[in-house]
């Protein structure tokens, strides 16, 4: 059978299912399923300003976290900090943003993604060096870090970063020349671009080049990549998610420069957990969540408008969210279990 | 006393009869269902046809407890015991009961039994037991609950000669007070050391049954092998160059990795030395620092600081312990498990790191076609192959890349018949083409009937075996003092 | 005066220390004894959140021991869907329980808004009154810090003891430890490993919950959206820290409500540092437990592997 056909047919099952699951949730809490669902569908894709300025905007995020988190984890390492290293992230590049005002775009546009970058990055270093030295799951120390960032994001915004007057738990405006132009008349910004080309970059990387390859046969064969490919398992799963955490940390600068210009308590509504199942349902594959992205990108624009036309509290759509990790790993487990019986291994 | 088993999926109407106070020997090569019927016996798995009589009584075992009631303790091939506990937890574990009643009853007692306690300490961390202790641990865990029928699953594979020769002894005298014990192997001068009578077992059903001294060592490796033929695939040349070049050459190592120090190989000063078209076969018991001394002339490891030499001429290449997951990403295709083992320097990839393919994909079907692995196609998952395919497929990937060097450990384990033969000719056709081949096999035999020289490696010491006598080897392995060959 | 101060505030900082300690304790006990069985649960948060609702639900209808009983309930059917998924199918157990977390938050807040309407239950929930123990009241600052608490935080120090003896002492014990470090081996000793695992991960689902109920109806009275914020999670450094021992998982739990505590120590004392860092703190503390601990002791072998390969 055409694997690839399969694959979609299972991936639009797991998605019917999720929202089955979740049309249930809300029916059983008492509220009207259909207007919920109806509400969510026109807040995503009902006309051309939701789309460009509400569903896009959100997936710019979840692309390039479950793009970061699946770099990792295909080699074989679980990031389950991205919310930390996109706050972190937005917190560096706030700083450089507010500072930027004297130079010209072309400068402050890439220092303040870069500055976004390294910090995502430094975040993930003292679990990385923890899994090295002492052997610590970085699944652990990764989530643990997220509450810290956040902590922290709500340090600087009454401290450091805090708007002159002092009044709001929140930076200033970030400078212009550091701000990332608009699609005219929307909300989409050039970090939907970048998303692109990390999404195809990332393709052709896992899939044409020796580095990709070496990344994924360290995540599916750590033992044999080690000692058949000479590769430096650890080493390699090191840098997967040092890189991890840049692409996270640049997620968090794209969007304090394509999206809020200022730094906020609640930047993220748990941008970095959705990843994982943006990630996971593409099972990790760079085209892949392109898809899945746009979809929860949907999800989480029509989660806002489903609150408000229905009454349906946002966080529902974690119910999606699991189930739909729930489901692909259980359909990951009955192909792998058939594949055993075929080869009778 | 009888016990039958009816027909089974991997059995076809087996039938064995165990008497009491005999030992009897199960032969039979790999997949011949030797295990299977084990562990229908230890009441691990259950026939799909077929009676289990005990003391002439039919029973039914469901789980490995009913098996234990009934009076059958089964050692596995494969150690059960749990390392991160004591000896002590470790039987209380196998009867049943809570920690402090380990040693209930007069069982631990019995001579016999004592006999295989001795030093194991109940308080002794298995982990700090040698394979020896273990598998006498494993044989208590058997009988701790009195079971007086014994089910040993090849105990042997990983002694080393003096401890089998215990093993006998001690099934013999187990079998003399009237107890029973059914001996899984697939080597014949065991099978006849410690048995009475013989039952054969091939494709699933028995090819032979009977008092082992009624039949010959061919009979029985008829029964075993089928129809013998000829080895058409093992083509020995041996060319005895006139100068040979020495492609490995070592003395002095000591290893380490972050924890602990590894035994060292070699703390004399004698060099050790490989030439090109030589088959040096390793014999060593488990984790006697051998399979650090393979990696480190592979490149894998290197060697700790200090007064160490280590020289090779390369390329090296590898053939590594387990087929599964040291060689193999099972999940990965063919044409992908070439391209893992190749550096960066392969035809197939350019510029930018960029894989071409197409090109890797050709190589890979030359290899296929070359090395006689019977596959679909460069695509095809590394799971869908059978063992033998596998092993030929990383063999060829070794040899494709013409290595002066070509190491290996266990090339041929859970082999069968045919393709060890096969792959014992590629690596006598690599050395008769000028390769230095350095490999290790737990089998003994193994190693005497394919090696040129042979060294001994026992507890971190590599010494030069003299000569190829079976028994000297075996005291060697163990480390009995005054053993080692002195120049 | 100096001194009586001194008295009074050791005390209050003791007893906030054991108040900010008992949700962890249980939900850490809950999850060592999952650990010792090779299965790591990340759903405990999500099983100590239900927990809360469950208690806080089931505390405003009929008190807070029927609130305990509902939250432990509640946190025992989260870790059922855990162990269906992780242990029956045998699928990934980190990224189940990442989604069991996830389901879980999302269902805690559709109930909740159901419930309490948007505004939530308010601060009038039924708590736990404080229970002076029997003479050990009287010691000085340690009588009124650690032993006039509310009744689960005494009864967690208990079930610490119980399962010391459970684990080491029972045969049960001794099979969960056999299926946690070597299940092929337990197998062979004819001992079910997933019903070793389904038992000890429900088990530790129902800790969970009764350590996510405790922190409603023992502590704040009230129940809000996410209010456990990563408690499981540091559940989880303390089992490692109290090395996989229930009397060490006391002392960490105790030594993390201490790390909590400090904050209000610090205001008191009146000095100027920032109170996100006491918010980062713990947090922090669980970062360091991680790396000092696990050089020194070693986790279950079989710890996050899934179950026993199919062939025997």
């Amino acid at each position: 059978m055409n694997l690839r056909g399969a694959l979609l047919i299972q991936t639009f099952l797991t998605l019917l299912l999720g929202f089955g699951v979740m049309a249930l949730g809300i029916s059983l809490a008492g509220h009207d399923a259909g207007l919920a669902l109806g509400a969510m569908f026109r807040g995503a894709f009902g006309s051309w300003f939701a789309l460009t300025s509400a569903t896009l905007p959100r997936s710019v995020p979840l692309i390039i976290l479950g793009f970061g988190f699946a770099l990792a984890f295909r080699a074989g390492a679980l990031n389950i900090g991205g919310e930390g290293q996109f706050l972190a992230g937005a917190i560096a590049a706030t700083w450089v943003g507010l500072s930027a005002g004297s130079l010209p775009p072309v400068v402050a546009i890439p220092s303040l993604l870069g500055a976004a970058s390294v910090a995502g990055m430094l975040w993930i270093v003292v679990p990385v060096w923890l899994r090295a030295r002492f052997g610590v799951l970085e699944v652990i120390s990764t989530l643990l870090l997220n509450f810290v960032a956040a902590a922290l994001v709500s340090y600087v915004v009454q401290g450091p970063l805090q708007e002159p007057l002092g009044i709001y738990p929140q930076s200033d405006l970030i400078a212009t020349s550091a701000r990332l132009s608009l699609l005219p008349g929307t909300r989409l910004h050039g970090g939907f671009l970048m998303a692109l080309a990390l999404a195809g970059g990332g393709a052709w990387f896992f899939s044409r080049t020796i580095w990709g390859f070496r990344l994924r046969a360290v995540g599916d064969g750590p033992r044999a990549a080690r000692i058949t490919g000479r590769l430096n398992a650890d080493r390699m799963s090191a840098v997967a998610l040092l890189l991890s955490g840049a692409i996270a940390g640049l997620a968090g600068g794209i969007e304090i420069a394509g999206v809020t210009r200022a730094l906020y308590q609640n930047l993220s509504p748990g941008y970095g957990f959705t990843a994982i199942a943006v990630a996971l349902l593409a099972r990790g594959h760079p085209i892949g969540i392109l898809g899945s992205g746009l979809l929860f990108g949907a999800l989480a624009a029509g989660a806002g408008a489903m609150q408000r036309e229905a009454g349906v509290p946002a966080v529902a759509v974690h119910v999606v969210e699991a189930v739909v990790i729930v489901t692909v790993l259980l359909a990951d487990r009955v192909t792998r279990s058939r594949r055993a019986e075929v080869s009778g291994a | 006393m009888t016990r039958r088993f009816g027909s089974v999926l991997a059995l076809r109407g087996v039938e064995l009869l165990l008497r009491a106070g005999e030992v009897h020997a199960l032969l039979g090569e790999n997949g011949a269902g030797k295990s299977t019927l084990m562990h229908i016996a230890a009441g691990l798995i259950r026939p799909d046809t077929g009676s289990i009589d005990v003391h002439g009584r039919p029973t039914d075992l469901h789980s490995p407890r009913d098996a234990r009631r009934a009076g059958i303790g089964m050692v596995h091939q494969h150690f059960t015991t749990v390392p991160a506990l004591t000896v002590a937890e470790n039987l209380a574990l196998a009867r049943g009961v809570a920690p402090a009643e380990w040693n209930r009853g007069a069982v631990l007692s019995h001579p016999l039994i004592q006999r295989l306690q001795h030093g194991l300490g109940p308080h002794r961390s298995v982990e700090s037991l040698s394979v020896g202790e273990k598998q006498r641990l494993e044989i208590l865990k058997a009988l701790v609950g009195g079971q007086r029928i014994l089910l040993l699953d090849e105990p042997t594979a990983v002694l080393a000669p003096a401890e089998t020769e215990e093993l006998i002894a001690w099934s013999k005298a187990f079998a003399a007070e009237g107890g029973s014990i059914v001996f899984i192997t697939h080597k014949l001068d065991e099978a006849r050391a410690a048995a009475d009578r013989v039952t054969v077992l091939r494709d699933g059903s028995v090819h032979l049954s009977g008092p082992i001294s009624d039949h010959s060592d061919q009979d029985l490796a008829s029964a075993m092998i089928g129809v013998t033929e000829p080895d058409s695939d093992s083509v020995i040349c041996s060319k005895s160059p006139s100068h040979r070049e020495l492609l490995v050459a070592f003395k002095n190592l000591t290893f380490s990795d972050h924890r602990h120090t590894l035994p060292k190989p070699d703390d004399t000063d004698t060099a050790f030395h490989v030439g090109e078209g030589e088959i040096v076969g390793i014999a060593a018991v488990e984790g006697s620092g051998q399979r650090e001394l393979l990696h480190a002339i592979a490149g894998l490891i290197a060697p700790a600081g200090g007064s160490g030499e280590l020289e090779v001429t390369g390329p090296v290449a590898l053939v590594p312990e387990d087929r599964t997951t040291e060689a193999l990403i099972l999940d990965h295709s063919l044409v992908e498990n070439l391209v893992l083992a190749s550096g960066a320097d392969a035809p197939w990839i350019r510029s930018w790191g960029r894989i071409s393919w197409d090109e890797a994909r050709l190589a890979t079907r030359r290899l296929l076609q070359e090395f006689d692995v019977r596959a679909p196609g460069p695509d095809t998952p590394a799971r869908a192959l059978s063992g033998g395919n596998q092993q030929k497929f990383v063999m060829g990937r070794a040899l494709s890349r013409s290595p002066r060097v070509l190491v290996a450990e266990n090339p041929t384990r859970g082999l069968d018949l045919h393709a060890t033969a096969a792959i014992h000719a590629r690596l006598r056709l690599a050395a008769a083409e000028g390769a230095a081949v350095i490999f290790h096999s737990a089998d003994l035999d193994e190693v005497l009937e394919l090696a040129d020289r042979i060294w001994v490696v026992a507890r971190g010491r590599v010494t030069e075996a003299p000569s190829g006598d079976r028994e000297a080897i075996g005291q060697m392995m163990l480390g009995v003092p005054g053993t080692r060959g002195e120049p | 005066m100096l001194e009586t101060d001194g008295v009074i505030l050791t005390a209050g900082f003791l007893a906030a220390s054991a108040r900010a300690a008992t949700p962890l304790l249980w939900t850490a006990l809950g999850e060592m004894l999952t650990e010792r069985s090779g299965v790591i649960n990340l759903g405990v948060e999500g099983a100590m959140l239900t927990g809360a609702l469950a208690g806080a639900i089931g505390g405003m209808a009929g008190g807070p021991w029927l609130g305990l009983a509902a939250a432990m309930a509640a946190g025992g059917v989260v870790s059922l869907l855990f162990s269906l998924v992780a242990i029956v199918a045998r699928a990934d157990q980190i990224i189940t329980g990442t989604a069991v977390t996830l389901g879980a938050i999302g269902v805690t807040g559709l109930v909740a808004r159901r419930v309490f309407g948007p505004e939530g239950p308010g601060l009038d929930l039924p708590r736990f009154a404080p229970l002076p123990l029997p003479f050990l009241h009287r010691i000085p600052i340690l009588g009124e810090g650690l032993f006039s608490q509310a009744i689960v935080f005494p009864l967690g120090a208990v079930v610490a003891v119980l399962l010391t003896w459970a684990l080491f002492r029972t045969r049960w014990g001794l099979t969960l430890r056999a299926v946690g470090e070597e299940p092929a081996a337990a197998r062979a000793a004819g001992v079910s490993v997933p019903a070793t695992r389904l038992l000890a991960t429900g088990l530790g689902g129902m800790a969970a919950g009764i350590g996510g109920g405790s922190l409603v109806l023992a502590n704040v009275g009230t129940f809000t959206e996410e209010m456990t914020a990563g408690r499981g999670f540091i559940a989880i450094a303390i089992v490692v820290l109290g090395r996989w021992h229930p009397l060490g998982v006391l002392l960490a739990a105790f030594l993390f409500g201490m790390a909590s505590a400090m904050q209000f120590l610090f205001q008191a004392l009146g000095l100027g540092v920032p109170y996100q860092i006491f918010l980062m703190l713990p947090y922090l503390l669980a970062l360091a437990a991680l790396a000092g601990a696990v050089g020194r002791t070693r986790a279950p072998a079989a710890l996050g592997k899934g179950s026993v390969k199919e062939e025997v």
